[in-house]
């Protein structure tokens, strides 16, 4: 056992007022019921997990299988009540553990529900089922009060800023492409067809207005981490995120991903932020407790500990930029594209018909997704080449279950991106039902179409003679 | 990724409110400053929209005397609502009128004569109705379950007046000889695969007075209906298809009356889409309805009535299916096929190809996708040309016409392929049924 090696241990070590802490934790586990409770009353759990007759699995998880209604609706009813546990501080560990178990059972159990806010909140419960953030304001405390803390180590806070901000770099990166910051591809798409918007409406079917929110977009997602870190900015730049995530709301359906990106950057505040704030509002909240500094012992268990964060921060950093590996345009060929924060980056619509041949037949047979999926998983799925191929396979497993041996399954797979004329995505030569899934490289995705995006003009339509 | 307007707040624009916080001239000094004004627009060649539209009536204008952004797809919808959609109801309602009419004849002489024009009406009325299938906007479209979300003010009419391809030949000749349909009230609430047109084609069409179930089922078991005799199986036949007429008439009446201005005014609705006096929250929420009722076009008319029958897909594994044939009694299914694709053709165009009105082409054009509007145009021509041309089609003969029918599919394609993928992407339009969630 030896003393602190570092400086920075120390400081990382030391402890701060558990209060933002505590109350990062009540909302999390409030946006987490709130989400499971959306996902009951409309109706998404029926038509996400009960309708669709296939799912498509994540590569390595094809093991996962849907609960059978309504259990399946009372995962969500668990889900719900662990966020409302979490939020108290009621069983913490238990409720961390149960929101990220079913958080993440929901989300394996078909990849065309897959988004980036729902993969933040498996990472952030994951997290929370090691952190220790019920000890402070919570029922844990008040049962136990040998647990309750009102300080917290400061790296606790350090963790969950590198998080929200890798979010916010890489969705920064994302659209760091010649589409999005020379063409203003996709926003013109999208704002475009937004003209009734109250106020701002008529302004934003101009390609300047276009060129101004893609790049401002660009340069908050980049640069929002840095201003939040910064005391002295950090009013300012949450303003500037509450607008920010208010505009986005308004004019785009991103659900619960602005709230709870809000939600997130308050780790970027003080310690004692909520103290603050209670005071702002008339509130009588206790002085905050002194900071103390860190005696940590850099011990075998803490060394290990330390490891393993350290080892956590390389992957969040190394998995969105497994997308640069596969080299060409990820938006096209979307390898690497889950998990690499590519927020709000395309606009990409596609068209999918199997092309199936099987012994004894006199014709290829043309198979649309429909006949396996729900309209939305066909949606999802059409350009997605991973899912198409999944689906080949799964259509190929259908007629051998018939009887026929020898099974061929090619694709006609055409996508539009950012507004380009359609282009072939998959090569309609390849016989799908022989391509194995795999991580690597895949050579039957055939290339992104060259040239530019469109550039739209206004829709006008004349005048009555 | 694909975004949506947020509907619930937008109720609250009204035109006149950014007419006044952003003016013509504020937004011509923008442009102006910008250097990236009108003077790049493509202009529309649509020059005329139909009678009776109120389209234009306080809609800002830019320097040309064209409608610009949320107020240009108003145009276009109020064209398409009052230029094509309400008269295509008014027709039907009339027809269905005429169908009633001619059933009622049928049912109290039962004359080959009669029989003969309630078969023509039902022609007619069903030929009509094809094209409004293309049409399932509003009250006609699906009013949605706890695993489908419905349509803006959708209320399940089409499945009251044409519920294909759910028609059930057992129940219906079941509901034959248990005589429920006299009670005409009673029997509106019957599940849709023994009503509407449909029902009524094998009613009126039927060769002769066997019946659809098998030696087991009850009607037959019992001798129930063997004791009916032909033509006692023909007379109620007579009578049941009376009581589906006056249940069609009524929706179709239902269905005008939504349509009418004097009633909902689901025409000016459209025309109003996004201004508070409409179901419609915004301009580009009722672009998007007329999109979905358009993808009829792929599901049921493309993988059903084409492929299915001519076993193009995999839903058939004989040769050809002629049971998956839409009008398997009366053979009319390359009539309905072709009535279909110019409902299709008229809501893209805004009219007949012949005559000139706004509609999604123009749209297309004036955001700088002309090439996508001129192939989507080609390629719908193209297949309601193959439509037109494909033999008379009854089950017997279906077998010989399978090339024609493999041609039809791939031009169907053709217009599907452009239609998902350039003409939604251009003008951001959801795809049907993948709106309804988040998105990041």
């Amino acid at each position: 056992m030896r003393e602190e090696p570092f400086s920075w241990w120390a400081h990382a070590h030391a402890r701060t007022d558990a209060a933002a802490l505590a109350a990062f934790r009540i909302l999390f586990g409030l946006l987490v019921a709130t989400s499971a409770l959306r996902f009951l009353a409309f109706g998404w759990v029926d038509r996400f997990f009960v309708a669709p007759r296939f799912f498509f699995p994540y590569w390595g998880f094809g093991w996962v299988a849907p609960l059978p209604a309504p259990w399946i609706h009372g995962a969500f009813v668990v889900l719900a009540l662990s966020g409302i546990a979490l939020a108290l501080g009621l069983f913490y560990r238990a409720a961390a553990f149960t929101t990220f178990v079913v958080f993440t059972y929901v989300e394996l159990l078909d990849v065309t529900n897959y988004l980036n806010h729902y993969y933040l909140v498996t990472l952030l419960s994951l997290l929370m089922c090691f952190l220790p953030l019920g000890r402070a304001y919570s029922l844990d405390a008040r049962r136990t009060p040998a647990l309750a803390v009102t300080t917290l180590p400061r790296w606790v806070s350090w963790l969950l800023r590198f998080q929200v901000g890798v979010v916010y770099v890489f969705a920064a990166l994302a659209k760091a492409t010649e589409d999005w910051l020379v063409h203003a591809q996709p926003m013109q798409i999208w704002l475009a067809s937004r003209t009734d918007t109250p106020i701002i409406g008529p302004l934003l079917d101009r390609l300047e207005i276009a060129h101004a929110m893609g790049w401002a977009g660009f340069l908050y997602d980049l640069t929002i981490p840095l201003w939040l870190s910064w005391r002295r900015t950090r009013p300012f730049a949450y303003g500037v995120l509450l607008l920010f995530h208010l505009g986005t709301q308004m004019l785009f359906e991103i659900g619960m991903f602005p709230a709870i990106m809000t939600t997130a950057a308050l780790v970027f505040f003080s310690p004692s932020w909520p103290r603050r704030l209670g005071r702002a509002l008339g509130l009588r909240p206790a002085a905050a407790p002194p900071d103390e500094p860190g005696h940590a012992r850099w011990t075998s268990a803490r060394r290990a500990s330390a490891m393993a964060l350290a080892a956590w921060c390389v992957v969040q950093v190394l998995v969105p930029l497994r997308a640069h590996a596969y080299g060409g345009n990820v938006l096209w060929h979307e390898q690497g594209m889950r998990w690499s924060w590519r927020v709000m980056c395309r606009e990409k619509n596609g068209s999918v018909v199997y092309r199936v041949r099987a012994d004894g037949w006199a014709h290829e047979r043309f198979v649309p997704p429909t006949r396996y999926l729900t309209d939305h998983q066909a949606r999802e799925m059409s350009t997605q080449p991973d899912l198409i191929l999944a689906l080949a396979r799964h259509i190929a497993d259908v007629q051998r279950a018939r009887g026929f041996a020898h099974v061929e399954v090619r694709v006609d797979a055409f996508a539009s991106l950012n507004g380009r004329p359609m282009a072939r995505l998959i090569d309609p030569d390849v016989d799908l039902a022989s391509v194995a899934p795999s991580l690597a490289p895949a050579s039957w995705i055939l290339p992104a179409p060259e040239g530019p995006p469109i550039r739209l003009t206004r829709r006008t339509i004349a005048a009555v003679d | 990724m694909k975004l949506r307007i947020i509907p619930a707040w937008r109720a609250l624009v009204r035109r006149p409110v950014h007419s006044l916080v952003a003016p013509r001239w504020a937004l011509a000094v923008v442009a102006g400053l910008s250097g990236a004004s009108g003077g790049c627009v493509v202009v529309s060649t649509t020059r005329s929209a139909p009678p009776g539209s109120d389209v234009d009536a306080g809609a800002p204008l830019d320097a040309g005397g064209r409608a610009v952004g949320a107020d240009a797809t108003r145009r276009v919808l109020g064209a398409l609502g009052s230029g094509v959609i309400l008269p295509a109801v008014r027709d039907f309602d009339a027809a269905a009128a005429a169908l009633t009419s001619a059933v009622e004849a049928h049912a109290a002489s039962r004359s080959d004569a009669d029989l003969r024009a309630a078969q023509d009406a039902w022609v007619v009325a069903m030929e009509r109705w094809q094209g409004l299938e293309m049409m399932q906007i509003g009250p006609a479209a699906m009013a949605g379950t706890a695993a489908a979300p419905g349509a803006v003010g959708g209320r399940d009419l089409r499945d009251q007046i044409d519920a294909w391809p759910l028609v059930n030949r057992c129940r219906i000749d079941q509901e034959t000889v248990s005589r429920d349909f006299e009670d005409e009230d009673a029997f509106a609430a019957e599940t849709v695969n023994v009503r509407g047109l449909g029902a009524m084609e094998y009613l009126l069409f039927a060769p002769n007075a066997s019946n659809g179930c098998g030696a087991s089922a009850e009607i037959n078991a019992s001798g129930a209906w063997a004791a009916l005799g032909e033509d006692g199986v023909r007379t109620q036949r007579a009578r049941y298809a009376l009581t589906l007429a006056r249940l069609v008439q009524r929706s179709a009446v239902t269905l005008r009356t939504a349509w009418e201005p004097s009633g909902e005014d689901w025409a000016g609705q459209l025309a109003r889409a996004g201004e508070g006096a409409s179901a419609f929250s915004s301009a580009q929420e009722a672009l998007n309805a007329v999109s979905d009722a358009m993808f009829y076009l792929d599901t049921e008319v493309k993988d059903m009535k084409v492929a299915g029958p001519a076993a193009l897909g995999d839903a058939c594994a004989a040769s050809s299916c002629p049971d998956l044939l839409e009008s398997r009694w009366a053979g009319r299914s390359r009539e309905h096929i072709a009535a279909n694709l110019v409902a299709f053709e008229r809501l893209f165009l805004g009219d007949a190809p012949e005559r000139d009105a706004p509609g999604f082409d123009d749209l297309l054009v004036s955001v700088g996708a002309p090439d996508t509007a001129s192939r989507m145009a080609e390629a719908i021509a193209a297949a309601r040309r193959a439509a037109e041309a494909l033999p008379r089609i009854d089950g017997s003969s279906l077998e010989t016409h399978l090339a024609a029918f493999a041609a039809l599919y791939d031009l169907l394609r053709t217009v599907s392929e452009l239609m998902k993928t350039e003409v939604v992407t251009v003008l951001d339009l959801d795809l049907p049924e993948s709106a309804a969630t988040d998105n990041d």
